[in-house]
């Protein structure tokens, strides 16, 4: 351990290059006299330092300072003459890592000494017995040609032996390419030379290297005409990796012509698959797509070459094939390459990619696809155009302009929603790329179609106000499509109903939140958005429509958070002051207009508020206790009839929800009054609507008080407490319900038989979350469930719970073998009744089922 | 499996059809839906040809028209993408099995090539429509493995 640690010291030492001229002899004795490692720890080596390490940081060590060169490199040779391997073997790395540091003129007058070790070290390893088999199988090639094939498999067996020589390789891969037809042989004896090839590139790299040239040409010969799909598969991995070391090959063998070497490979590649890209039809041109694309993300020059093969090929045939669907795919390919352009051949400049040439053709090809008469084909534009846009230069500036002037009308006007939603989605992605584009021709279009007023004009205003927010991500666009929205909803005339009032609100939120998720700072605008917002609503101008208050309070809620935020840093008291004021009367606006409202708008607006209450943070105390004084008296139901009382308790747990989401002090007080509500009957489901963090600590307060409640509840109203506790289980995560379930189980199974369709249906669900979830819970319980579940299948008056019985049976199917293999025989009998359902989605659920009970215990299911 | 076994390595590939939606009557409890050819099309369609990893519906082994619903029971017929693949038995035994696993047990059920698509079509309908043919393939272990795998739902 100190050893290592010293050697690392020492490194570092040097790496910082302190003044080390002084010491550099004293310092190389320190260390060199550990050279070379011979360490074995000890088994209970509690700093499990490896000999490999110290090795490592040694050599390290000594290369790393070029004035050691005088009393390493005489240690070196004479370590080399030592008798033992591994010290010759770490002379010689060492020797290997050293020569670059040191620099030529150091190592020179020691050059001669080096040679003749090296010489006399290989020659005798060239008597190794490997070597003496390698050189005996290279020459048996030489034989009689029924020979071969197990000559080419000894040859494999031996390209794996770890110790095999550089000499070796070179002349076992020499003796391959010389001496075998490689293409005359069968398809087996073909893949052992792949698999042989495979096996040196993959662990030899470094020693197939110095072949440079000899070797490329070599694969060449062999690949050249090679038919079956798994040798290719091979072939085609090895040109990648051909493909990807090719810069070091052009070190080694700078004489050589290179650029024609791999232009040779992949002219060979590019040959083979020629025929399958003209296919589209055919199984084999996906998967030839996908190794070319391979290829051509191998390397640049790579890429280039590729791309400048396959663009004009493509195009060819998208001209050459009339009927869509190829079409389709060939251009899918095409996108696919347009990709690879995008993170290759970016370094390059414009005139030499491979693309700059096609551009013109490529572009025009995208643009007229976006009139095309078929659907796929116009969303196949438009996904073309989006990717042309990513890449600078593709596009110039006329184009853009095109392309941007035909995305707007498509994604106002196109008839199917699915090319409007993709032209939308295209124009915000070039909003980032190309803001003055989005600026200059999109905008004027989108205020236009706002201004004109009429009811039924030729786009809805909301289609508008979508595309607004969404190219408006941009911060420059967003603040300039903020002020157009705002003056938008202030024009009584153009924001004339509620609906569209809705999607101009809806816009904001959108672009807010983007805002909020890209951290970018705009609290200014925020606090601006504020002030307007309440302008708006002292107005009356924010009376929105039941169903889309929601978008209001997260408006709210974000613009909350953002302005909280500032609100404690920025502004002085006064100021705070009037924020919060401002903020109020946004909440309290919302908040008192559920007095007005029907029973359901009510809950929506309750629902609706929660976040918001959530978002004020601090302030909840004093919303809470006004909520809490207003809604006591209407609980209490004096003049109050049904519906009112309902519509206030939907209020009350919604708002007791904020504060136990918030682990609010009087979330509590809160929480025992909605339990002991709970007699309002189905209400009480409401309650349990508790999502993340919290889940665990609500679930442990309350579960023991539904369970109680439950003992004492008269029988009609038992299932109440049930539905509250299926819904509850859904959410609670895993390590809890490990410690809760199995007190809680016999009631879970009470209530799949108690006779109540809809507690029957709440409890399946959690049946099946927990069957997917916590399988291990349930193993016991399978011979209790599986009958139950079965006579589910069988309930004449619910379709859906017969449908989800069947899906939970399905699930139970994947519990371990021994548990479910007694009950096979009975399940695939009893479901045949369910196979002649009168309703067809039963009869759909039922054969998925009994498909999956009837290859219980096969292979494909374990 | 070498090349050789392979007898059609680089097929047609069709495109599949979208899942069906659910209509309004199919959701009324009162309603009665009666077995039509889709239903049972869908539940051929995602069987997985023994040699390729697709299936048999984008493979065009298996077309909607080829897949008819009478009142004295059920036909299907398949076709086998080359004329002598030695794969077709299975294909029909995969496609009986399957149907014996989801349809009601009153239906009785025809298998058969399409005509005109398979040098043995004779020899491979005999073979499906004799019923205990059938069930002793069944018992044969290693055969009903073979036969799972193409059944096995891969999504």
């Amino acid at each position: 351990m100190c050893m290592l640690s010293s050697i690392v010291w020492f490194h570092f030492l040097i790496d910082y290059s302190l003044s080390t001229e002084n010491f550099s002899e004293d310092l190389f004795e320190v260390v060199s006299c550990y050279f070379p490692i011979d360490y074995t720890p000890p088994a209970t080596d509690p700093y499990a330092v490896k000999k490999d390490d110290l090795v490592l940081m040694l050599r390290s060590s000594l290369a790393a300072y070029p004035g050691f060169a005088p009393y390493c490199l005489p240690l070196l040779l004479d370590k080399l003459s030592s008798d033992m391997q591994s010290a010759k073997i770490d002379s010689l790395l060492t020797l290997a890592e050293c020569a670059e540091p040191y620099g030529a003129e150091s190592l020179k007058p020691f050059l001669p000494s080096i040679w003749q070790a090296v010489k006399k070290e290989v020659c005798r390893y060239m008597l190794n017995a490997l070597g003496v088999l390698v050189t005996f199988l290279v020459d048996r090639l030489k034989d009689h040609h029924s020979v071969i094939p197990h000559v080419l498999r000894g040859l494999l067996a031996s390209s794996g032996c770890k110790n095999l020589l550089e000499e070796d390789i070179a002349s076992l891969l020499r003796g391959i390419f010389k001496e075998v037809q490689v293409q005359a042989h069968m398809q087996a004896d073909r893949r052992a030379v792949f698999s042989t090839i495979a096996t040196l590139l993959d662990h030899r790299l470094t020693d197939v290297l110095p072949l440079g040239a000899d070797f490329v040409f070599g694969f060449i010969q062999v690949l050249d005409g090679e038919k079956d799909p798994r040798n290719l598969y091979i072939g085609f991995r090895l040109v990648c990796i051909i493909c990807a070391h090719f810069p070091i090959v052009l070190v080694f063998s700078v004489f050589q012509s290179n650029k024609s070497i791999l232009d040779d490979v992949l002219h060979h590649i590019l040959e083979d698959c020629r025929h399958h890209l003209a296919e589209p039809e055919l199984k084999l041109f996906a998967p030839t797509a996908c190794l070319l694309q391979e290829v051509a993300s191998s390397s640049d020059p790579a890429c280039c070459n590729v791309l400048s093969e396959v663009v004009p090929m493509l195009i060819s045939q998208f001209q050459a094939h009339p009927q869509n669907s190829h079409r389709k795919a060939l251009l899918e390919t095409l996108i696919g390459f347009l990709k690879i352009a995008n993170v290759f051949c970016q370094a390059e400049n414009n005139a030499s990619s491979p693309l700059h040439r096609d551009s013109d053709q490529i572009s025009t090809l995208f643009l007229s696809l976006l009139s095309d008469s078929a659907e796929e084909m116009r969303s196949v534009g438009i996904h073309g155009i989006r990717v042309l846009t990513q890449q600078p230069k593709l596009l110039d500036k006329n184009r853009q302009t095109m392309a941007a002037d035909h995305l707007v009308r498509a994604a106002l006007t196109d008839g199917s929603c699915q090319i409007r939603k993709e032209s939308a989605e295209t124009l915000a992605q070039m909003s980032l790329t190309h803001p003055e584009v989005i600026h200059n021709e999109v905008f004027p279009v989108l205020l236009d179609k706002l201004k004109d007023g009429s009811i039924d004009g030729s786009t809805p205003h909301e289609d508008v106000l979508l595309v607004l927010a969404g190219v408006s991500r941009h911060a420059d666009t967003g603040r300039d499509a903020i002020a157009h929205i705002i003056s938008y909803i202030r024009d009584p005339a153009a924001c004339s109903t509620h609906t569209r009032l809705a999607a101009a609100l809806e816009a904001l939120l959108s672009i807010v939140t983007e805002w909020a998720s890209s951290g970018q700072s705009l609290e200014s605008a925020g606090k601006e958005l504020v002030v307007q917002l309440a302008a708006l609503a002292r107005a009356g101008r924010l009376r929105v429509p039941e169903g889309h208050v929601k978008v209001v309070c997260d408006l709210l809620r974000l613009i909350c958070s953002m302005v909280t935020l500032s609100l404690d840093v920025g502004l002085g008291e006064a100021g705070r002051t009037a924020q919060k004021l401002t903020l109020y009367t946004l909440v309290w606006m919302f908040l008192l207009q559920a007095r007005g409202s029907h029973s359901e708008q009510g809950s929506v607006r309750a629902f609706s508020v929660y976040p918001a209450v959530n978002g004020i943070q601090s302030r909840t105390r004093y919303s809470s206790r006004r909520v809490s004084a207003y809604l006591e008296t209407r609980l209490a139901g004096g003049g109050d009839d049904d519906a009112g009382r309902t519509k206030a308790f939907n209020l009350w747990v919604w708002i007791s929800k904020a504060l136990v989401v918030r682990a609010h002090p009087r979330a509590n007080t809160f929480k025992s009054k909605s339990c002991a509500k709970r007699r309002d009957g189905p209400l009480s489901r409401m309650h349990c609507n508790v999502r993340l963090m919290y889940r665990q600590r609500f679930f442990l307060e309350t579960s023991p008080l539904l369970v109680a409640a439950f003992h004492l509840a008269p029988k009609d109203m038992k299932p109440h407490y049930l539905v509250a506790l299926s819904i509850m289980l859904r959410y609670i995560p895993h390590q809890v319900m490990l410690s809760e379930f199995p007190p809680l189980l016999p009631l879970l199974l009470e209530s799949l038989v108690c006779g109540d369709a809809d507690l029957q249906l709440s409890t399946l669900a959690a049946l099946s979350a927990l069957l997917t979830d916590t399988p291990q819970l349930l193993i016991g319980h399978a011979d209790t469930i599986v009958p139950l579940l079965l006579t589910l299948t069988r309930r004449e008056d619910s379709m859906k719970l017969r449908i989800s019985a069947l899906d939970c049976l399905r699930i139970v199917s994947s519990l371990p073998h021994q548990v479910v293999f007694p009950h096979q025989q009975q399940v695939i009998r009893q479901l045949s009744a369910a196979l002649d359902d009168k309703k067809r989605l039963v009869r759909q659920a039922a054969a998925k089922t009994r498909g999956e009970w009837c290859i219980l215990g096969s292979m494909v299911k374990n | 499996m070498a090349a050789a076994d392979v007898q059609n390595f680089n097929p047609t590939v069709f495109s599949k059809s979208s899942s069906r939606a659910v209509t309004e009557s199919e959701l009324d409890e009162a309603a009665t839906d009666p077995i039509d050819d889709r239903e049972v099309f869908d539940h051929l369609r995602c069987i997985k040809d023994p040699e390729h990893p697709l299936t048999l519906e984008e493979l065009n082994v298996l077309d909607r028209d080829h897949v008819r619903v009478g009142d004295d029971g059920i036909d299907v017929e398949f076709t086998p993408t080359i004329p002598h693949c030695s794969m077709a038995t299975l294909i029909g035994l995969s496609i009986r099995v399957k149907l014996i696993r989801v349809l009601p047990a009153r239906l009785k059920v025809r298998v058969a090539v399409t005509p005109g698509t398979h040098v043995s079509e004779g020899a491979i309908n005999k073979q499906l429509a004799d019923k205990e043919r059938v069930t002793a393939a069944l018992e044969n272990n290693h055969l009903l493995e073979v036969v799972n795998q193409c059944l096995a739902a891969h999504d």
